[in-house]
């Protein structure tokens, strides 16, 4: 019930904050911004407050009352200090590497001081691990890389974020939830559920014998960016020939196709994750390979350019 | 939790933060927590700093029990009773000492600093000088850096000292805004009072060397405001207690009189003197006075001896008004008690036997009072505050032998010989004249002022003053006790300022009590009536829509203003301002229509300008002119203020056209 309770509150609570600050790539906080509530350690502040009101009241001491009133005005001036920690901080979304699901996905964030220091930032999305991070004025700036987990692939939307601070006594916490512009491309899970000989057999597609080296070799080329480093001639490289790859003499008929019609029985998301798992093992065997989907077809290819071409077309699927 | 616990341990920054708060919150209180409290923290906190060190771990639960035990034990044997408050807040000091054993969270940590607090404003209770509150306010000061050591990575003392002040200081007008409107309720529910710490004052029983002993203390008792003239100083006899009953050795208040004493107060007379009397710190059970006298006060009562008491001790410093007519006589409207007459289990024989010659020599008891006060003016005392020790027999060995006594044997023997000869006397103590200061215009009234005297009843006229010291040493009276005993070995010997027969010294003596006076008079006893008379001076009229008004205003503009220096955000470094200027005019030109797009250099600008908008060329063409010029001209030349100033003037192209077109207008005529 309570967790019900709560659970609306934050829906409403999020509905409202996405109509009072929208997503957007960059944001400087302000006050339409930032919240500001008492923090546990404040509610502690103010009870001992109490407890020092009552000593005065019951001992009709003057002294007592104005340390009091004293710390009771330093409560009220830290909001503005706490406030000002946050004030004018600006967060610029930066790049998020493509990750498998089930990893944590990596979001680079940039954060700019605007001329005044700011300490004990705690930067993270919600009940995520959070990052504690200080800026100088002089330096301005700082990068952060926050964690948020993943769990299914697809283009992965993170939510807001969240910044929050305590600086300068703790009694008070300043927190803003700017919903920053990120996006995270998140591959399905490797998972071989099925060897890939097998989808030999099925004749679609036909995988060298691995076990001796069939593929001929036919000669050097020079290295290409994205080029499998396995066929890297090291030897040629020591001797100061520059970059050679080996070059095996491949017929169209070895052409490697991952086929998605070769997986039956087995469900979307395992045939997407096993497809992956294949498209990984090829890349590690320096193998050039194709994609097969039902509506799509990647060309036969290899290196990095190929893998991540094929990853995402089997996140997005 | 463990998580949390790594994290924190590593914070050794806070960890020292912490001990130092603690080790300043309980290091100025040792005069009233026990000193060996002193040792335990040091143990506690070496061993909270192996831990932290991973050097050592937390101590099992029975040595904890143990520890906790034997600190416990120490309280119960350091002070009289558990429940008094120097026990309890010994209690909860080592609460927050020991807690360092079992410091596993942020949150006991919080705990700590939060209780430290509370143990701070307790040590307010006992002390209320204003070096108590500086000291306060430093304790204070290193519980908000250890406070903020906690939300810093690296917890350097200055600029955390910084934040601080700047914050101290922009409370400040708020919380004297609260602490004049805030309501001063009265006490909620009864609290242990401090106990009697070692200060000198007046007790109420007395023996002879009594008063001598206290009279060698330079402390304050109190001071006296008079609205008006002040009587003369042999008039000033504050009546305090009243002694009358003697077991032959000591005088003490008879123990009737503590229970349904209480008398309907006297009407007073004119002339009146209307006087304020502030006591300093202390348990007060009585209130000092010259007779006859009406305290203005609620929470006092005046009893059957002429006395005003409070209905239960008042603590602290202790403020009154008082009106009294010295002439008017001090009359019982009950039967006189026989202890008046009482000699206890005194065997004095030859003082009664001199008290039994005047019994027969003089039937009316007027007549015997003058012939004991020419006994005293006619024997040859000596008044001094070294007088020797006495036997059994005191009061014979004083009248007939010795003969050296300080006030309270010339009081307690002229009693004694009353008494024995018929006439009812007691003793009164109190304080006698006091030391003018002329700086400020009040009266001292110091614990060397302390004096005893008696009071004999005459059938019709009431209690009569008499003072037999003044017979012995008139110049005590007339000068005061300071005048008289200055010499005298022993009298203020206690005191550091010891320094008092030194014109400057005294100057400065009246200097610091002025302002400690001040002190006492302002803030420590601003109470609802004080506060009244101030709203009322300062307001015009007491009502909610003032007292909103105040508290909008007087909270409102400091915060605002806290706010404004707080937010401001400081000035940008080494700012060019030739761009800043230039900008400003490609600004003021995007309001007139022609924004520079992003990334188009100075230069582009113009072009396009000229080309689509050729009223704002000649304009922009001079601005790019002079804010190239200042970009590359050394910042300390002179044609760089001059092309600066240029640049300035010419921000807005309005202004601009106007001028030339004006100067053009000049030109054509």
């Amino acid at each position: 019930m309570k967790n019900r309770i709560r659970a609306l509150f934050r829906r409403r609570f999020n509905s409202w904050l996405d109509k009072r600050s929208p997503r957007c790539s960059e944001i400087t906080l302000n006050q339409r911004r930032i919240f500001i509530i008492p923090s546990s350690a404040g509610l502690g502040f103010a009870i001992m407050l109490l407890g020092l009101l009552l000593l005065a009241i019951n001992y009709q001491n003057n002294l007592i009352f104005a340390l009091c009133f004293w710390l009771f005005s330093i409560f009220l001036v830290a909001i503005l200090h706490t406030y000002a920690n946050l004030s004018g901080l600006l967060l610029r979304a930066g790049a998020a590497e493509p990750v498998f699901a089930g990893e944590l996905a990596s979001f680079h964030l940039h954060l700019e001081a605007g001329r005044r220091d700011r300490h004990r930032l705690n930067v993270g999305f919600p009940n995520q691990q959070m990052e504690v991070c200080d800026i100088d004025a002089e330096m301005g700036a700082a990068n952060v890389i926050i964690k948020y987990p993943t769990q299914k692939r697809g283009a992965l939307r993170p939510g807001r974020m969240e910044v929050t601070s305590r600086y300068p006594l703790g009694i008070l916490r300043c927190w803003s939830a700017p919903s920053l512009d990120w996006h995270c491309l998140v591959y399905p899970q490797p998972r071989c559920l099925r060897p890939l000989l097998n989808s030999a057999d099925s004749g679609e597609g036909h995988i060298p014998d691995r076990s001796n080296d069939s593929d001929e070799f036919s000669g050097f080329n020079r290295y290409q960016a994205g080029q499998s480093p396995r066929r890297i001639f090291w030897k040629a490289y020591a001797k100061g020939q520059g970059l050679l790859v080996k070059q095996y003499e491949q017929s169209q008929a070895d052409e490697l196709i991952l086929d998605w019609d070769s997986l039956e029985g087995l469900s979307v998301e395992e045939r997407l994750s096993t497809l992956c798992a294949w498209a990984l093992d090829c890349d590690k065997q320096g193998l050039a390979y194709g994609l097969k989907l039902p509506k799509l077809t990647v060309a036969s290819g290899s290196g990095s350019g190929q893998l991540s071409k094929v990853l995402r077309e089997l996140a997005v699927f | 939790m463990t998580t949390a616990n790594i994290n924190f341990v590593a914070q050794r920054q806070a960890v020292i933060w912490l001990l130092l708060a603690q080790l300043v919150t309980l290091a100025p209180q040792l005069g009233v927590l026990p000193v060996w409290i002193l040792a335990v923290w040091a143990f506690v906190a070496l061993w909270y700093w192996r831990i932290v060190s991973a050097a050592w771990s937390f101590p099992a639960r029975w040595i904890k029990a143990c520890i906790a035990l034997s600190t416990l034990g120490g309280v119960y044997f350091s002070f009289p009773s558990l429940f008094s408050l120097e026990a309890m807040v010994t209690i909860l000091v080592l609460a927050v000492v020991l807690k360092l054993l079992e410091l596993k969270t942020a949150r006991d940590h919080w705990l700590i600093l939060m209780l430290s607090y509370f143990i701070v404003a307790c040590g307010l209770l006992f002390s209320q000088q204003i070096g108590a509150l500086i000291m306060a306010l430093l304790q204070i000061a290193v519980l908000l850096l250890a406070q903020q050591a906690l939300q810093r990575r690296r917890a350097k003392t200055l600029p955390m000292l910084r934040v601080v002040a700047v914050m101290a200081l922009q409370s400040l007008p708020l919380m004297l805004m609260l602490f004049v409107i805030f309501p001063r309720i009265g006490p909620l529910w009864t609290m242990p009072l401090p106990g009697g710490q070692a200060t000198t004052g007046m007790s109420d029983s007395l023996e002879f060397g009594d008063i001598a002993k206290l009279s060698q203390s330079g402390a304050l008792a109190f001071r006296v405001r008079f609205n008006g003239v002040m009587p003369a100083s042999h008039d000033l006899y504050w009546r305090g207690l009243v002694l009358d009953d003697f077991d032959g050795r000591r005088w003490t208040r008879s123990s009737w009189s503590l229970w349904s004493n209480k008398m309907p107060p006297p009407v007073l007379a004119e002339p009146q003197l209307d006087y304020t009397v502030t006591l300093e710190p202390g348990s007060h059970k009585w209130l000092y006075t010259l007779p006859q006298a009406v305290v203005n006060r609620d929470d006092v009562y005046y009893s059957n001896q002429h006395l005003w008491l409070p209905a239960r001790p008042i603590t602290g410093r202790l403020q009154y008004t008082v009106n009294s007519n010295l002439g008017q006589a001090l009359v019982d409207n009950k039967a006189l008690s026989r202890k008046n007459l009482s000699l206890g289990r005194a065997a004095n024989p030859r003082a009664e036997a001199l008290a039994a010659q005047w019994q027969t020599q003089w039937p009316d008891a007027q007549d015997r009072v003058a012939a004991a006060i020419r006994y005293f003016e006619q024997t040859p005392f000596i008044y001094t505050l070294t007088p020797p020790l006495l036997g059994e027999s005191n009061v014979d060995e004083f009248l007939f032998d010795s003969r050296q006594g300080f006030c309270e044997h010339f009081a307690g023997s002229f009693v004694y010989l009353m008494r024995a000869a018929g006439v009812p006397a007691r003793i009164v103590v109190g304080y006698q004249g006091g030391e003018f200061n002329d700086r400020d215009g009040y009266l001292l009234v110091n614990q060397s002022d302390a004096h005893a005297w008696a009071e004999v009843y005459i059938e019709g006229q009431g209690w009569l003053r008499v003072d037999p010291t003044a017979t012995v040493a008139p110049n005590r009276i007339r000068l005061g006790a300071e005048a008289m005993l200055r010499d005298q070995e022993g009298y203020l010997g206690e005191s550091p300022l010891s320094l008092r027969k030194y014109e400057w010294a005294k100057r400065l003596r009246y200097f610091v009590d002025n302002i400690n006076y001040a002190w006492a008079r302002w803030i420590l006893n601003y109470d609802s009536g004080t506060q009244n008379d101030f709203l009322l001076r300062v307001l015009g009229d007491i009502n909610p829509q003032r007292l909103m008004l105040v508290i909008m205003l007087a909270g409102g503009i400091p915060l605002c203003l806290a706010a404004f220096f707080s937010l401001r955000l400081p000035k940008r470094a080494g700012e060019d301002l030739a761009a800043r200027y230039y900008l400003a005019s490609c600004a003021a030109l995007a309001r007139k229509g022609v924004p520079r797009r992003a990334g188009e250099t100075p230069d582009d600008y113009l072009r396009r300008v000229a080309a689509g908008h050729a009223c704002w060329a000649a304009w922009l063409r001079e601005q790019t002119r002079l804010f190239s010029l200042c970009s590359y001209l050394p910042e300390d030349s002179v044609s760089y203020q001059e092309n600066l100033k240029s640049l300035k003037r010419g921000r807005r192209p309005q202004k601009y056209l106007e001028r030339s077109n004006s100067s053009m207008g000049y030109t054509s005529k």
